[in-house]
């Protein structure tokens, strides 16, 4: 048994690392190994194809899902499906040499048989601003382009320390984030849209509780009565501005601050949240005339 | 002198039946995101209704959404009281026949269409409903409705309902399948005060309807020969209220969603505790399972206020103890 556990160890040491291979760790701890920066990638996340097409890695995107749709050059992407059952086999025809998936939306079970089959997937897993500035600059040096997604990154971060000094001392409005308005979905203090709120200078009003996006009813919608009410435009749902209308005692109803931003511009932790932080905060804040560059 | 404590506490009893919904009413207008002391609740109610934030609480949200909750909890439990009888079955609730497939499939399949205005899924549920239960019946009615029958082809309605939700549900957005998932977890913030007047007049017409047909549940469940054997049409009388059952359902299912448990629990509770009889049992599972509802209902928008949890899960934490304990200590009363 003594002889056997050696034996495998010796084996072990004997087995060469490939010269130049670089060894990663993702956002959940898990190890990847690669051997040189990957040629065909598979994003699973809109968020990271974003982020890989902001720093010049958008040519080496094989496929992506469904919901990726910013650059336009991604919408012609082939697609893998959904997030949550983007199809193992689809995945392992386009013969990637990562996959790069998110801890939020990919089921921990797809990432297992990906690894098993023998593909390097990295986890990505930003919950907040400075998560996804991390994520940037970790997708920089996985991707072997840390020059570009360092510039990125800085220059959010430049923008992010411009609109905080303008904001140094301001009130902050009570705002409402939705998610969805049937049903009426909020986002809680522990999510992406939550830390845009306090980075525009505004004050999430949904208390910590057992979920991250709880559903609210039209009660505690009046108990709140916040001062401004986010909403995205989402085919399906009902128009918010009518939606409001029927609690005309609401104070944002009453202020015209029902506040449409992007969707994608506050759900999702890539390049583009800079633009949903100042979009908000220039709402949010009128007075101060914030600019938005287009 | 003990016969006489014992006409006391009856008396204390019924007494405290009449109060049992006032409380209930009470509670469920003084819970919420909005925390009222009793003291203020009396003052708005004497305020009456009024433009601020407190008053439309109270008047446009808290009170028609009270009402609603007795409406569907009273229907259910009427139903379910009603379903246990004619089929003789203690696991018979409003949901066993297929009933709650076909308005699920119904509402889900509105939703995924695309159709959410607010009074399109009810009406799909409502519908949906109804089709499974004629579909139901007209398989059963080949067997002249035997017990057996109907049972086995409600759940095989409902199967065939299920199967179809969960392929509707598997194609449809992210956003659709939320709205439908919420849908079927039940929810009495949906119902506008419109349908709420309606919904009432179909209840209580049900319910005299059910009330009128006491005796002859009462021969149903002593066995269907004997039932016979006393003069009684056992296949029409189990149509009748089996159909009587089955719409009451429909309309609780199109008001508030798939509310689970009162259904199948409420009956038995009131059973164990007032007996068999049904005239009897009928008003006071009515009113017993419009309680239940109500409160189980206060509880679910207060727990985690300002969020609201599924009132479905409150029925189930709620009941299924209480009924364990009446089942551990009243024994066989089923």
């Amino acid at each position: 048994m003594a002889r056997l556990l050696l034996f495998s160890l010796l084996l072990f040491l004997l087995v060469p690392c490939p010269a130049g291979s670089t060894e990663f760790t993702d956002a959940v701890g898990r190890r990847i190994e690669l051997d040189a920066p990957p040629q065909r990638i598979i994003s699973l996340a809109p968020a990271v194809t974003e982020t890989l097409y902001a720093i010049g890695l958008g040519a080496k995107i094989v496929a992506a899902t469904q919901y990726c749709t910013w650059p336009e050059e991604a919408r012609q992407l082939p697609r893998v499906g959904e997030y949550a059952d983007p199809g193992l086999e689809n995945i392992l025809l386009f013969r990637p040499d990562l996959v790069i998936a998110s801890a939020d939306m990919n089921r921990p079970a797809l990432v297992e048989r990906l690894t098993e089959l023998g593909i390097p997937v990295y986890v990505v897993y930003p919950r907040n601003i400075n998560d996804a500035l991390a994520t940037i600059r970790a997708l920089g040096e996985l991707g072997g382009n840390s020059t570009a997604a360092e510039k990125l990154a800085e220059d959010i971060e430049v923008r992010l320390a411009r609109l905080a000094a303008k904001l140094a001392g301001q009130n902050k409005p009570g705002v409402l984030g939705t998610v969805m308005l049937d049903p009426l979905t909020v986002a809680g203090p522990e999510t992406f849209v939550s830390d845009i709120i306090s980075r525009a200078g505004g004050r999430n009003l949904v208390p910590p509780g057992p979920s991250r996006y709880p559903a609210w009813n039209d009660e505690s919608l009046l108990t709140t009565d916040p001062d401004v009410i986010i909403v995205t435009n989402h085919p399906g749902q009902p128009d918010p501005t009518l939606y409001f209308k029927r609690w005309p005692q609401l104070r944002a109803v009453q202020a015209g601050r029902i506040i449409e931003i992007n969707a994608d511009w506050i759900h999702r932790p890539g390049p583009l949240m800079i633009l949903g932080i100042e979009t908000l905060a220039r709402a949010l804040h009128p007075e101060l005339d914030i600019e938005v560059p287009k | 002198m003990k016969v006489q404590s014992g006409a006391k506490t009856a008396w204390i009893r019924r007494a405290a039946l009449l109060l049992l919904p006032l409380a209930a009413l009470a509670w469920s207008l003084a819970a919420g995101s909005l925390e009222l002391s009793w003291s203020e609740l009396a003052a708005l109610l004497l305020q009456g209704p009024g433009d601020g934030i407190e008053q439309t609480i109270l008047w446009r949200i808290r009170l028609p959404r009270a009402l609603l909750a007795a409406l569907v909890g009273a229907a259910l439990s009427l139903s379910g009281t009603s379903f246990q009888a004619v089929l003789r079955n203690p696991l018979a609730d409003p949901y066993l026949l297929g009933v709650s497939g076909g308005a699920a499939l119904g509402a889900v399949a509105a939703i995924s269409l695309g159709f959410t205005a607010a009074l399109v899924p009810p009406l799909a549920a409502f519908i949906g409903a109804l089709t499974a239960l004629a579909l139901v019946y007209l398989v059963a009615r080949a067997h002249s409705c035997s017990t057996h029958t109907l049972i086995l082809s409600g759940v095989m309605v409902g199967s065939l309902a299920a199967a179809l939700l969960l392929f509707l549900l598997w194609r449809a957005p992210s956003d659709a399948t939320r709205q439908a998932v919420f849908w079927l977890a039940g929810n009495l913030s949906l119902a506008t005060p419109g349908w709420l007047a309606w919904g009432w007049i179909w209840v209580g017409s049900g319910f005299l309807l059910l009330w009128a047909c006491a005796p002859q549940l009462d021969l149903l469940t002593q066995g269907e020969e004997s039932a016979a054997d006393l003069g009684l049409n056992v296949a029409r009388t189990r149509l009748l209220v089996f159909t009587l059952a089955g719409a009451l359902t429909a309309c609780a299912v199109a008001l508030a969603g798939l509310v689970g448990f009162v259904g199948l629990v409420i009956p038995h509770i009131c059973r164990l505790l007032w007996g068999p009889g049904h005239r009897l049992l009928i008003p006071l599972s009515a009113l017993f399972g419009g309680c239940f509802l109500m409160i189980a209902d206060a509880i679910a928008r207060s727990v985690y206020a300002p969020a609201e949890i599924p009132v479905g899960v409150v029925t189930a934490l709620l009941g299924a103890p209480f009924f364990l304990y009446l089942l551990r200590h009243k024994g066989d009363g089923l």
